[in-house]
């Protein structure tokens, strides 16, 4: 098998064939391999293509539990995004149980209420909904805490005549710099440059 | 089903950025495989195209489908996730032997130009060399396996979004190099004899077994955290660990002795698959042979080709724009004066300004194509009056620049988005400009000359892929006619004047398609370039000459760059701040003084200093005998991917808030109009089409996609005055630190709040 055709692409105009020769030679490559080369090329293209796959897409359920209790009928679980909540936009999620038969409740109206344990503090209420949940067995809403510090979460779960109330409370940690968010997004010119520099270096040899 | 049964199975959660790039690998493989089947139907069967598409269809099941939503509550389904990762997606991807089709199936410049010199690369050989070696493999691989499986490491990705997703890349990445030497996907060959094959395998699921029996008989709870959350359909969590082990043994058993199976009776049998008795190099050359015109052709395209080659083609989708424009002028002047209740306000505003720059951004000029205010000049045309050429001294684009940063200050000073009435009489103008200007002068004068859209058309498509040009030039040199551009009895020429054979680029092209239908030889298409292509290079082009000697160009270039950044600015929050700071400081009684001094500077002070500045400077530092003029055009022009950039990353705001405006306005339309059929206006908050992170996201990839192509031209642009590379950096640098203060601004308009328009806010 020849590995050599990979690298002759066959577009490739003589000079550049030349420049290719002209590499191999100062390089030593030419005792090389012929499908060592192809091989390790195709490896290149193929993790190539894996680092831009995976990486920086992959999502998971990173919620953590932040409360579990009974209450009237129900058990009622509640989840956060993440285990240091932070001011701005956060994801909150209950799942509600039939306290006596563990049966998952899906026909049950959900509010989160939120309330600032500081002076004057305010109240914010949020409805929780299966349509913003990726998992269906949950109710889900995303409660925009406006500032660090202490809260206190009541959840009222209310189903037919059936309620039920739970509350915690939650340290809220002040906000990351906007910066933090979007830095992916800053470096990438930059790793494209360096990269577009590495191909004009690579180009001149 | 029951219902939570129900719920279960709608819980997917599809990634949108993870999609597009299976999508696009899918697509990229699926055009290299077909380039190469062409050439020989047993070379890639399709069972190989099969299990690559499967083996990407197996990972975004893992990463998409109800298993990633339920991996918190059950290990069971966490591990079938991970067995995807680890057992199904690698080797069906390596079974595709995806390299060559994938090299194959991009384009010819990403492949040689971009990826040429790394896959040359020695010291990524002698690197791969070594990641390939099948003792690294297995012991990365098992290593992988054990070290996310202690209970330390898997409650951390259990409780954090990024460590699971660090876990999921290590289980995938190093199953990958895993199946590498089992699979030796064509062309690699392998470093150890094929023999050794199955006792990789078995060693392999030796620690797959281990794992799965110590889940299954540890007797206790090995992951506390599933302790923690509701138990789903009555599983405890130490049965749900042990028919996760039982899961894993089982099924990573059956795979790993399955594949060893497999490969011990290829190693006996007497005719194994081959790919090797045809010869790559005839493979490559027989592909070059195969490329038939090579680039991809719109005009060939199934459907769209015929139908935009049809005769009345562009006369249809003209006609479809005509109607639109009608209906904006009739609700316009009789409609509802509330902008966001009227077409007027809505569909050139929120709809056909982002449409056409996401057009332009990703295939070419189509708003000219579909222009409606052509075709006054058809009926202009009947008069008979149009017998005088455009003046000499009107011959350049200052005029259209100058009515472009007129435009651009209009909007926000007379808030035009604001006033359904005035973009009515805006409509009206163009309509009565259009046929007035070719009722008397020859050719298409109004839209060389005068039509500011059309000049942002045309600089903005300096940047787009496709680009209407010659099939193969030997034909235009055989040819005596020259209808492209006379035209002939049938089909009038370019009324543009631009020469096909020398045309390069897309500056000045309406996408007309009357050249192409007058050629003879049918040899004209819309062919795919690398973007930007036309501004990494300055030949002479037809009709437009070279950048670097158009003034008038830069000057266009410049006014739509910088009015993307200051239309942007005039509208969020801080410069609201400060207009209305100022105003009531000076004692303004209204911010029309202070906005247009604000355009005044931004559209013409700014760029003389920023871009003259910067080419001063660079000419200062390298002391090279160019005209500062020169230097000033050619940069000017490379600014034009930032400022497309930051036009649609700016109207795809407003297209995503207001997306579902246009059929309440319409409704209402249809009723101020006397037409009851499309019903009753629903008003109510509009949903936008995309969330605010996925917004934001899209937003900053696109103007990142504009700055590095920007610095990209403006590299080819200093490689062009200074050949050597220390001069053209030292040329370059104080431009590429304007570029990067220019996206810099850009980055942080982004993150201001902004005026929502075009919408109800009820």
């Amino acid at each position: 098998m020849s590995g050599r055709a990979i690298v002759r692409y066959p577009e490739s105009s003589r000079a550049f064939s030349r420049l290719r020769e002209k590499a191999d030679r100062e390089t030593g490559r030419e005792g090389m391999p012929r499908k060592f080369r192809g091989r390790v090329k195709a490896l290149g293209l193929a993790m190539l293509f894996a680092a831009i796959l995976v990486p920086a897409s992959l999502r998971a359920d990173g919620g953590v539990v932040c409360l579990r209790k009974a209450s009237g009928p129900f058990v009622i679980t509640v989840f956060t995004g993440s285990a240091e909540l932070r001011a701005g936009p956060a994801d909150v999620s209950v799942m509600v149980e039939n306290r006596v038969s563990r049966e998952i409740v899906l026909d049950d109206d959900v509010l989160l209420c939120l309330q600032s344990t500081g002076p004057g503090g305010r109240v914010l209420e949020f409805r929780a909904t299966r349509q913003q949940a990726t998992n269906k067995l949950l109710k889900s809403a995303i409660v925009d805490l406006p500032a660090a510090g202490e809260w206190k979460l009541t959840v009222l779960v209310r189903r037919g005549a059936e309620k039920a109330i739970v509350s915690t409370h939650l340290q809220v940690a002040p906000p990351l710099p906007r910066l933090a968010a979007i830095w992916p997004f800053l470096v990438l010119p930059v790793l494209a440059m360096m990269v577009f520099a590495a191909n004009q270096a690579l180009r001149q040899r | 089903m029951s219902s939570a049964g129900q719920a279960l199975l709608a819980s997917w959660s599809i990634p949108p950025w993870t999609t597009f790039a299976i999508l696009v690998t899918a697509a990229v493989y699926a055009r290299g495989w077909r380039r190469l089947r062409r050439l020989h139907s047993s070379l890639l069967p399709g069972w190989r195209l099969a299990c690559f598409l499967a083996g990407l269809a197996s990972l975004w099941l893992a990463i998409a489908s109800p298993l990633d939503a339920f991996d918190a509550f059950l290990l069971t389904a966490h591990m079938v996730q991970h067995l995807l990762l680890i057992l199904v997606a690698p080797p069906l991807i390596l079974l595709g032997s995806p390299a060559i089709p994938l090299l194959r199936g991009l384009p010819r410049s990403a492949a040689r130009d971009a990826l040429g010199p790394f896959l040359r690369w020695p010291w990524l050989g002698r690197a791969s060399r070594a990641l390939t070696h099948p003792a690294f493999c297995w012991l990365v691989a098992a290593l992988a396996l054990i070290g996310w499986h202690v209970p330390a490491a898997y409650d951390l990705a259990l409780g954090s979004l990024g460590w699971h997703e660090v876990e999921h890349a290590c289980f995938f990445g190093s199953s990958v190099l895993f199946w590498w030497p089992v699979i030796q996907p064509w062309p690699s060959a392998p470093q150890w004899p094929r023999w050794t094959v199955p006792v990789y395998l078995l060693l392999g699921g030796i620690v797959n077994t281990v794992i799965g029996a110590f889940l299954c008989f540890s007797g206790r709870l090995l992951y506390p955290a599933y302790a923690a959350v509701p138990r789903l359909f009555g599983l405890s969590a130490m049965n749900d660990q042990v028919a996760a082990g039982a899961l894993m043994w089982a099924f990573g058993s059956f795979v790993f002795l399955g594949a060893g199976t497999l490969v011990t009776f290829q190693l006996l049998s007497p005719a194994p698959e081959n790919l090797e008795p045809i010869s790559q190099n005839a493979v490559w050359t027989a592909a070059e042979t195969h490329r038939a015109g090579g680039r991809f052709d719109l005009l060939k395209a199934p459907l769209l080709g015929a139908f935009l080659r049809a005769r009345h083609g562009r006369r249809i989708l003209q006609g479809i724009l005509l109607v639109l424009a009608l209906a904006v002028l009739a609700d316009g002047f009789l409609g509802p004066s509330m902008a966001p209740m009227n077409l007027a306000g809505v569909l050139p505003w929120t709809y056909a300004r982002a449409f056409a720059v996401i057009a332009l951004l990703a295939a070419g000029n189509f708003f000219c194509m579909a222009c409606p205010f052509t075709l006054p000049r058809e009926l202009a045309r009947c008069l008979g009056l149009a017998t005088r050429n455009w003046p000499h001294w009107l011959r350049s684009k200052w005029l259209a620049a100058a009515l472009l940063a007129g435009f651009f200050w209009a909007y926000e000073a007379l808030s035009l988005w604001n006033s359904p009435a005035a973009t009515a009489w805006i409509v009206a103008a163009y309509f009565l400009g259009a046929f007035t200007v070719d009722a008397f002068f020859r050719g298409a004068s109004f839209c060389k000359y005068v039509c500011p859209i059309g000049q942002f058309s045309f600089i903005a498509s300096t940047v787009s892929p496709l680009e209407v040009r010659v099939r193969r030039r030997e034909v235009c040199t055989r040819c005596a006619t020259q209808d492209c551009f006379r035209g002939n009895e049938r089909q009038r020429g370019c009324e543009l004047r631009l020469y096909l054979p020398q045309k390069s680029g897309s500056m000045d092209c309406t996408f007309c398609l009357d050249c192409v239908k007058a050629c003879p030889h049918d040899n004209i298409g819309i062919l795919a370039f690398a973007p930007v292509h036309d501004l990494a290079r300055d030949p002479k082009r037809s009709s437009v000459g070279r950048f670097r000697d158009r003034l008038d160009i830069a000057a266009l270039a410049l006014v739509m760059v910088f009015g993307a950044f200051a239309g942007a600015a005039a509208m969020v929050g801080p410069f609201t701040a400060w207009k209305e700071y100022w105003v009531e400081r000076l004692h303004l009684v209204s911010a029309f003084p202070f906005t247009s001094l604000f355009f005044v500077a931004a559209l013409i002070v700014a760029p003389l200093i920023v871009v003259g500045g910067s080419a001063a400077a660079g000419r200062w530092a390298t002391r090279i005998p160019r005209s500062l003029r020169q230097l000033f055009c050619r940069f000017a022009v490379a600014l034009v991917p930032l400022g497309l950039a930051m036009w649609v990353s700016h109207l795809l705001f407003h297209l995503s808030t207001g997306w579902r405006t246009a059929w309440p306005v319409l409704g209402q339309a249809g009723i101020d109009l006397g037409v009851g059929w499309l019903g009753q206006p629903h008003w109510a908050m509009s949903h936008p089409l995309l969330a605010a992170g996925t917004l934001l996201d899209a937003q900053l990839l696109i103007l990142d996609a504009g700055l590095i192509l920007t610095l990209y031209a403006g590299w080819r642009a200093a490689q062009a005055f200074a050949p050597r590379v220390s001069a053209a950096l030292r040329l370059l640098a104080p431009w590429a630190v304007a570029v990067w203060a220019l996206y810099a601004s850009g980055v942080w308009i982004l993150l201001q709040p902004m005026q929502m328009r075009g919408m109800m806010m009820r």
